[in-house]
């Protein structure tokens, strides 16, 4: 494979070489003595016709003056690497007996030979690559030099026309540039431009645009409402205050517990009300209800009981307004088994008993008093 | 060697980076010229100046702090814009002087901030009653984070209003009023510590920015400026509900009312309501970033906007969003941001890196590409602080003053070829380079900095937040495909950067209309220069900025990994509850409230009268 490879290098190299240097000008026609009739237009006016040069006709018999040889600055560093790389190999010929770089790579190679075996540093192998290594050099120009020299180009051309799929494939570079374009940058292309038309009409149409619509739309609905009749806004006025009397006349209970689960001491204070009387009832567990403090409604507007740990209780308020309408809210409470149910407190506090066997909340040094609800 | 001829030697580097600067440009004018070696001569002060040597001997002894600095900083130019009210509507040039004076002064000022070694905790302290009833006080500091955030907009702001100043001639007056304020809310924004102050900063900015833009822009002006307000306000209300119910939960365990940041940091709410603080903070922050999919108001800002808008827009307006994320989001709300790192992280590459700069590639304007690129940066930006590790965030930080440059020199020149053909298509370009030979290479140069090519500023922030992607723990496993992407995000930027660049400056001249195109300006030049000296400044010698907010990166990170454990075992414990951790001591510690002496006498609670009932 090695091999192959050096035989293909020589022979591009020097097809390369004996089409560019051998064989007859094919650039264009040479006139002696040419002058460039852009050159006036371009100098009088260089904004102009900057691409005029890029843009010429291929099929055009084009003239120009004698093909000459590059001015020093380029000549230079050219003999310079040339010179060199004529040289550089001898450097580090074992044949020569030169180690100038033997050990130039060492350290980089370092840790890589831990891990690679290296097969040959054998010396005794070296004549025998070296042989067959400027032998297949040689047949790769060898080749270059019958197919492109001998009979002026023509077995390149007859293998060309012979095999025209294979030379198509290897003139385009076995498509690779193409098939790039057809995958990868056709994909992304693609999700580009769908991401474009997302941005605007998806992304920007739902936070933006419809956002805005909704809120134009609801403006829209309620500007009708908004007239500027007095009498609609009369018809609206009665509706609305015939609703709120509505409520005012009929009886609403509600009531708010407090609780307190470590004491096991609860209360239940009824909402006020226009003209309201209350009566107040409870259950244990699963009994029936008994009133407090007798059936008829009065005006005791709280009730507070104690519970045992684990015992349950369903407190009932019914409420009577001044026309005699009844309305009624239940409230059942469970008081828990554990005095302290998990994480009542946070982490860093800690609940003691005092000496009366009450919780007591320390708080650690530094931490302000907290208000309320622990105590 | 006598002292004169030693301190000659000493100077011949500023004097070598005077000489490049004044000589080698091809430039006719003298002014140009010495300000070209004034700027290179100030790179080389500046390299000089923070080298760790210095910054060791200075730590030995640390010059004292003026608790002042930052309130000069800061209202310096509020005063300035109320001292423009007081002059002359018809004098612009005397306006746009005093302007660009008290500009001056304050990005001076500002110099200030880095003489003193950046340990963590707070420096430049300065703290005063304001509102004592509502436990609302001034308070004001800055850290190795804020501080570059300060410089970056006292460094940009005065670049952007000489920009400005050149091609917007109506209505100086005005002009100047707003870029002042807008200079010193923002830098106010920067410094508060007290979430009152901050959020008046906050809002206070959008003002002077929306005149700007509604007033300076271009055809579509008018819509433009109400989306930018309406979309940024719609945030900050909710961030202001937060801050109002963060407030009440702390006087309600704390006894006492602040709105102070350090008091409030070590609050640890409910779980339901840590979680919804935390989105309301995040989503104030995220729009103004801004994010997939609340990024749609920046490109229509950006298009209207004038150039210096828009150049302070991109170069410090949005850095307040990503600044804010890091001081509240992840100072305060430490295990939601925890908890929601990971998949942010997956929305800032995938809806912020990758789809914004897919997006960009195929704008037709050029004003356009770059605020998606912008959101692709800043999407870089949000990686890095959602990582979580002290590389991404060092990172980040860098790469919030690498955008700052590199975009706010991308508006400026993208300002220059606008002042002169009025439109900004790609398509009506081509081949300018030969035509504006010096603005192109201003144009390649900025462009490589902003793909982030090495040795230029974004190579290094977009390398550390890749590699604080690839060692998150916050990601967990999804941190090296993050990462993987990020880095194929990089290659993006070169794709959609380099495609328009391409096609504007490079191949035929072929639009009749720019042929006789002028090449930069005096003034262009002249503001051009120090944004492309500070390229390769923070690209050759990172290690200036980064040294600098090393510390307190740290402890910002090991604070965040600390309130999340703090807060997974108050959550833990009961999630129903909100608890108070203990404070931090030392320079973090500083500028805390007071605690009461003694309890006031609350009002007692319905519970406790009867606790006292079913005692006796």
């Amino acid at each position: 494979m090695g091999l192959l490879g050096a035989v293909m290098t020589a022979f591009y190299m020097f097809r390369l070489y004996f089409r560019i240097f051998h064989g007859e000008f094919k650039g264009w026609k040479i006139v002696k003595n040419w002058v460039d009739p852009h050159a006036h237009a371009a100098h009088a006016d260089d904004h102009h016709d900057d691409h005029a040069h890029h843009e010429f006709d291929p099929d055009e018999a084009r003239e120009g003056p004698t093909p000459h040889e590059s001015p020093w600055q380029m000549t230079t560093p050219l003999v310079i690497l040339a010179g060199l790389a004529a040289v550089a190999g001898f450097l580090n010929a074992p044949l020569l007996h030169m180690h100038a770089l033997e050990h130039w790579l060492e350290p980089v190679f370092k840790l890589a030979s831990t891990g690679v075996k290296s097969i040959d540093p054998d010396h005794h192998m070296m004549l025998t690559l070296a042989v067959p290594g400027v032998l297949v050099g040689v047949a790769g120009v060898g080749i270059a030099w019958f197919f492109y020299i001998s009979k002026g180009g023509e077995p390149a051309a007859e293998l060309a026309d012979k095999f025209p799929g294979v030379h198509r494939f290897l003139m385009n570079k076995w498509w690779m540039d193409e098939f790039y374009e057809e995958t990868f940058i056709g994909a992304v292309d693609a999700l580009a431009e769908f991401f474009t038309w997302a941005d605007k009409w998806i992304v920007d149409g739902i936070v933006a645009r419809l956002t805005a619509g909704i809120v134009q739309v609801t403006g829209t609905v309620l500007r009708y409402a908004q007239t500027g009749r007095v009498q609609a806004y009369a018809a609206a006025m009665v509706l609305g205050t015939a609703c709120l009397g509505w409520f005012m006349l009929t009886p609403h209970a509600s009531a708010k517990p407090f609780e307190n689960h470590r004491t096991g001491s609860y209360r239940v204070e009824a909402a006020p009300g226009l003209g309201y009387t209350y009566r107040w009832s409870s259950k244990q567990g699963d009994g029936d209800f008994k009133f407090e403090g007798g059936e008829e409604f009065g005006d005791q507007r709280t009730t507070s009981f104690s519970l045992d740990r684990g015992a349950e209780r369903t407190v009932r308020l019914e409420v009577q307004d001044a026309f005699g309408h009844h309305s009624s809210w239940e409230y059942a409470v469970t008081r828990p088994k554990d005095d302290r149910p998990p994480g009542s407190a946070p982490a860093n506090m800690v609940i003691q008993q005092d000496d009366q066997g009450r919780p007591h909340l320390v708080l650690p040094p530094g931490h302000p008093a907290p208000q309320g609800d622990t105590q | 060697m006598n002292s004169l001829s030693s301190s000659l030697v000493q100077a011949w580097p500023y004097a070598a980076a005077f000489a490049v600067g004044a000589l080698i440009p091809r430039r006719e004018s003298k002014f140009e010229r010495f300000a070209l070696g004034i700027v290179g001569l100030l790179a080389a002060a500046f390299i000089s100046s923070m080298w760790p040597e210095k910054a060791v001997e200075n730590a030995a002894a640390p010059p004292m702090e003026w608790d002042q600095l930052l309130n000069l900083i800061v209202f310096l130019p509020i005063v300035g814009a109320v001292a423009i009210l007081f002059m002359p509507r018809q004098s612009p040039q005397l306006l746009r002087r005093v302007t660009m004076v008290i500009l001056g002064l304050d990005f001076i000022a500002s110099l200030w901030l880095l003489k003193v070694p950046m340990t963590d905790g707070w420096h430049f302290q300065y703290v005063r009653e304001w509102l004592p009833g509502f436990g609302i006080r001034y308070h004001v500091a800055v850290d190795g984070i804020s501080v570059w955030l300060v410089i970056l907009s006292t460094f940009t702001t005065p670049l952007a209003a000489y920009a400005s100043f050149g091609s917007l001639k109506k209505r100086t007056k005005d002009l100047c009023f707003s870029l002042l304020l807008l200079h010193g809310a923002m830098l106010g924004a920067f410094v508060s510590l007290d979430l009152f102050l901050f959020y008046v900063f906050w809002e206070l900015m959008l003002v002077p920015m929306l005149i700007l833009i509604g007033i300076w822009g271009g055809v579509e002006k008018i819509k433009a400026s109400y989306k930018f307000f309406l979309y940024t306000m719609a945030g900050s209300l909710l961030m202001l509900a937060a801050i109002l119910y963060m407030v009440w939960t702390h006087e309600q365990v704390a006894g006492y009312v602040t709105f102070d940041y350090l008091a409030l940091s070590r609050l640890v709410l409910p779980q339901t309501a840590a979680y919804l603080c935390f989105a309301a903070f995040a989503l104030a922050f995220l729009i103004k970033v801004p994010m997939f999919p609340l990024h749609t108001w920046l490109p229509d800002a950006h298009v209207q906007a004038p150039t210096g808008g828009s150049v302070i827009l991109a170069a410090v307006l949005l850095k307040l969003g990503t600044y804010a994320y890091i001081r509240f989001c992840m100072g305060m709300f430490a295990g939601p941001a925890y908890a929601a790192a990971a998949n942010l992280a997956g929305v800032a590459i995938g809806g912020g890196i990758l789809y914004a700069a897919l997006v960009a590639w195929k704008q037709t304007d050029i004003k356009k590409l770059i605020a998606y690129s912008s959101v692709a940066h800043l999407g870089f930006v949000m990686l890095g602080l959602f990582t979580g590790t002290e590389a991404g965030i060092a990172g980040g930080v860098l790469q919030m003053v690498n955008h700052g440059i590199s975009t706010g020199a991308l508006f400026i020149l993208v300002g220059v070829i606008y002042d002169r053909r009025h439109t900004r298509l790609v398509s009506e370009f081509g081949g300018l380079a030969k035509v504006m030979p010096i603005y192109t290479a201003c144009f390649v140069l900025i462009t490589m900095s902003s793909i982030g090519v090495p040795g230029t500023n974004g190579f290094v922030g977009e390398f550390m937040v890749i590699m604080g992607s690839f060692t998150s723990s916050v990601l967990g496993s999804h941190g090296k495909l993050q990462g993987g992407l990020a880095a194929f995000g990089v290659i993006l930027a070169a794709v959609y950067m380099l495609s328009m660049v391409q096609k504007t400056f490079f191949g035929p001249l072929s639009n009749p209309k720019n042929k006789h195109l002028k090449d930069l300006n005096v003034r262009e030049t002249v503001v051009l220069a120090p944004l492309i000296a500070m390229v390769f400044v923070l690209g050759l010698f990172p290690n200036l900025f980064l040294d600098r907010m090393k510390s307190s990166v740290s402890g910002v990170t090991a604070r965040f990994m600390d309130s999340t454990r703090e807060f997974r075992n108050a959550m833990d414990t009961n999630p129903d509850r909100a608890v108070l951790l203990p404070r931090l001591s030392g320079a973090l510690s500083s500028g805390y409230p007071e605690d009461p002496k003694k309890q006031t006498e609350a009002p007692e609670s319905a519970t406790a009268a009867l606790d006292k009932e079913s005692a006796q």
